[in-house]
């Protein structure tokens, strides 16, 4: 016990350091660039990223069905599309099994998000590039220049104000 | 006397708790320190994007992840007089990198293993000679071994190059050389993925393209199983050598006409000794009067036949698929059906690994009477159906979705079911949000009831008298689980509070009575009998990257997946005089930028899947301490 609480007023030591190191290194940051790829979506086409990148901003959002944060999620990500409109392109991303397709298919259709913006990547070959560890939810902002000017992992409750502060930014 | 039969020797393990010894616990603080500190790194632009330069426009991404495993193993019998294991640390290093150089891809994934202490350590060898005799030859705690390495590997130490690949990716066209994932349709014939939540990784390593249009895709691939060996989150436990499989085939997709799809794929392989194969094709329509999506796919597979070999296949097999889904406003209806039989890649006897080759739909919304995924998933003769009805309303965030299960499995599966048996499973859930001022509730509560009601097989000519006196006195009269979960989230400005509980009851009677002592030693005798599992995780976490989580589990599930660290999920040892055990732990998550995680866990951790700090994943049986560390640049 003398272990843990020895790391976690470690941890908790470190914490405030960290975060002053994050918004200091905020304005020196050089923004990776996006990734394009191909995927298929819902509505049965082939979806290629670089052909919404440079007129709007991105948002990819990696989910999964038995995921209960990313449906948690999910309406905040429509509303934000409803406000947004043709300036916002969000991607819903399943990373889910082949085997699970009409689970997939029947949260969209709940949801209502747009077929050719949900896109199948039961292989993981996309959410393996934006994230190794692929472990939804995983959220990722692309900027007009095509830049990842935001990625976040998980989501709580609150989270989609500082994703709209950041897509608004990106305008 | 309960009848299944008795735990293997290195799966049951209960009793006394040992702690973590205190010298190893200021290493593990001394490595999270040093990594904690030396963390600065941001992302790496190799050079801008300007026409004609060598690295114009490149990117290497580099994921470095660390991970710290103390194991501390439970007493089985503390009255006997056989020790329990001794403890061991795990060390396990895994470096990801990508160059992306314009349309190319090079990425390598290294892992490294190195596990302690071993018999070379004088001080381990004269602890194992006190506890089981001078001349008793030492053995160590964790053997790793892995591909390539004949005996032990040296120091106990392993280096695995375990994926390597280069992809060229441009619009219309993909390919790929070395390791890559490939699924097809909907997973009854060919689902080889990496599973991240729990670090499976089975890839094929060889060669793959894609060409993709708008009316036609065409994928082609060759290639050999290549499993990952060496495991984040698993534990390294004997790592051995694998054997490779060469698997070859592709798939042609076309849309004729807008929400028409049609494809037609084929699959050989040789992961029996026998070359086999498969071929099967689907057809997808969409939006039918805008309110209907109908789906079906069948595969038939043929396997290979040599009768000097002692391999008992079936000629052929097959899996059918299919499903409709309905909407209208705030309603969508799912129907799913499927029928399998003798639908496996690989058929062996004894437990097949899950989620290494095929993972057909299971129709199960969730995992219910057994967590035996190779039973009640990949059944070789179910055939069953589920319909689920889902109300949403936007306005007030509100989801009311339930659904009804049922099927019939002609296929035994031990321990739980011995014979086939029809199922009903009934299910309801309610997703609510609530927003109030700068406060967000979050509640999500689910309950379903599956019954199964057994059916004798019919023993046939090949049965012996003593397998036909087994199946009738190991006869389940009926079996069912109760389950619910409920899920609780507030959030008040930065500060977010959450509830996670799940509960099972599983319940059966048999056919005839039977003794066994109670946990008061009392002996008793009747026809039912059952266990229940109960996992809770209460969470806190600060501006959405500090959490702090507390678990607390209990079960007396026989199944001890779930107890000391004995396995993985899917890896499960049945212990019939199990009694109850109970989980405590607590763990911390930091994400101070998104370029570094800290992990600390503490305690003991029962297997399943874990939602904490608003991100899910399965993990598996642990006790003890683990630390990771994972940074991007």
């Amino acid at each position: 016990m003398r272990l843990i609480a020895t790391l976690f007023l470690a941890l908790l030591v470190a914490a405030p350091t960290l975060a002053v190191a994050e918004e200091a290194a905020e304005g020196a940051t050089t923004y990776p660039p996006a990734s394009d790829f191909t995927l298929p979506s819902l509505a049965g086409e082939n979806v290629a990223l670089s052909d919404s990148l440079g007129e709007k901003v991105v948002v990819l959002s990696f989910w999964a069905n038995w995921c209960a944060p990313c449906l948690k999620e999910m309406p905040k990500l429509v509303k934000m599309q409803e406000e947004f409109g043709d300036q916002v392109k969000i991607f819903w991303i399943s990373v889910d099994d082949s085997r699970d397709e009409a689970k997939v298919s029947a949260i969209a259709k709940r949801f209502k998000l747009p077929e050719d913006q949900v896109l199948k990547d039961f292989e993981r070959k996309v959410v393996s590039v934006y994230h190794k560890r692929g472990v939804p939810p995983f959220t990722v902002v692309i900027d007009k220049n095509s830049l990842k000017v935001m990625e976040k992992l998980g989501y709580t409750e609150g989270d989609e104000k500082k994703i709209h502060e950041k897509v608004a930014a990106a305008l | 006397m309960r009848r299944w039969p008795p735990p293997s020797r290195d799966g049951a393990l209960r009793g006394v708790r040992r702690t973590p010894h205190p010298h190893r616990a200021g290493a593990l603080l001394g490595l999270l320190c040093v990594l904690t500190c030396a963390t600065s790194a941001y992302g790496v632009q190799l050079g801008e994007k300007k026409d004609g330069q060598v690295m114009s426009g490149a990117t290497l991404d580099v994921t470095q992840s660390l991970y710290y495993k103390y194991n501390v193993f439970l007493d089985e019998n503390p009255s006997d007089d056989i020790p329990a294991p001794f403890p061991f640390s795990e060390f396990i290093n895994r470096t990801q990198a990508d160059l992306r150089i314009g349309p190319f891809t090079l990425g390598v994934q290294f892992d490294f293993a190195a596990t302690s202490p071993t018999c070379s350590d004088a001080r381990y060898a004269a602890k194992y000679a006190d506890a089981y005799g001078a001349d008793a030859a030492c053995i160590h705690p964790n053997e790793l071994r892995g591909s390539g390495w004949a005996e032990r590997a040296p120091r106990n130490a392993l280096a695995m190059l375990e994926k390597v690949y280069l992809k060229y990716q441009s619009k219309y066209f993909e390919a790929e050389l070395g390791d890559f994932y490939v699924a097809v349709g909907r997973g009854v014939a060919l689902a080889m993925v990496r599973q991240p939540n729990i670090d499976q990784d089975n890839s094929l390593f060889g060669g793959r393209f894609n060409v993709l249009t708008k009316p036609v895709d065409v994928t082609g691939f060759v290639g050999f199983t290549n499993p990952q060996e060496i495991s984040m989150e698993l534990r390294n436990q004997q790592i051995d050598s694998v054997e490779r499989s060469l698997l070859a085939g592709g798939w042609v997709n076309v849309r004729p006409v807008k929400n028409l799809a049609l494809s037609v794929h084929g699959v050989g392989y040789d992961l029996t000794e026998l070359a086999s194969g498969l071929v099967g094709g689907s057809v997808g329509v969409r939006n039918i009067g805008d309110a209907v999506d109908v789906f079906f796919e069948g595969n038939t597979f043929i396997y290979g036949q040599d009768p000097e070999l002692d391999i008992n296949l079936p000629p052929t097999g097959y899996g059918l698929y299919g499903t409709v889904t309905g909407y209208a406003g705030p309603l969508t209806m799912l129907f799913e059906f499927k029928r399998y039989k003798d639908a496996q890649l690989l058929r062996e006897s004894g437990p097949v690994v899950p989620l290494q080759y095929n993972q057909p739909p299971s129709l199960e919304f969730e995992i219910a009477v057994t967590e035996d995924v190779n039973g009640s998933v990949i059944s070789n003769d179910i055939i069953g159906g589920r319909l689920q009805g889902e109300l949403f309303f936007l306005m007030t965030n509100t989801t009311i979705t339930a659904s009804v299960l049922g099927s019939v499995d002609q296929e035994a599966h031990p321990p739980f079911s011995r014979q086939g048996e029809f199922t009903l499973h009934p299910w309801a859930r309610l997703d609510q949000s609530i927003h109030v001022g700068k406060t967000d509730l979050h509640l999500q509560g689910a309950v379903g009831y599956r019954h199964d009601f057994p059916f004798r097989l019919k023993p046939g000519p090949n049965v012996s008298d003593e397998e036909r006196e087994r199946l009738s006195t190991e006869f389940l009269r009926n079996a069912s689980v109760l389950h619910w979960n409920i899920d609780i989230g507030v959030s008040v400005g930065i500060h977010s509070f959450e509830w996670v509980s799940y509960f099972r009851r599983y319940a059966f009677t048999l056919e005839e009575e039977n003794c066994w002592r109670r946990r008061s030693g009392d002996e008793t005798c009747d026809k039912d009998d059952g266990w229940i599992a109960n996992e809770n995780a209460l969470s806190y976490t600060l501006m959405g990257k500090y959490t702090i989580a507390l678990h607390l589990d209990f079960t007396d599930d026989p199944l001890v997946q779930s107890l000391g660290n004995s396995g993985a999920v899917g890896n499960l040892i049945y212990d019939p005089w199990f009694k109850s055990s109970a989980f405590i732990g607590a763990e911390i998550i930091a994400k101070p930028i998104p370029e570094l995680e800290l992990y600390l866990f503490g305690g003991s951790q029962k297997a399943g899947i874990v939602c904490t700090g608003g991100a899910c994943r399965t993990v598996p049986a642990f006790t003890g301490v683990k630390s990771r560390v994972t940074v991007s640049f």
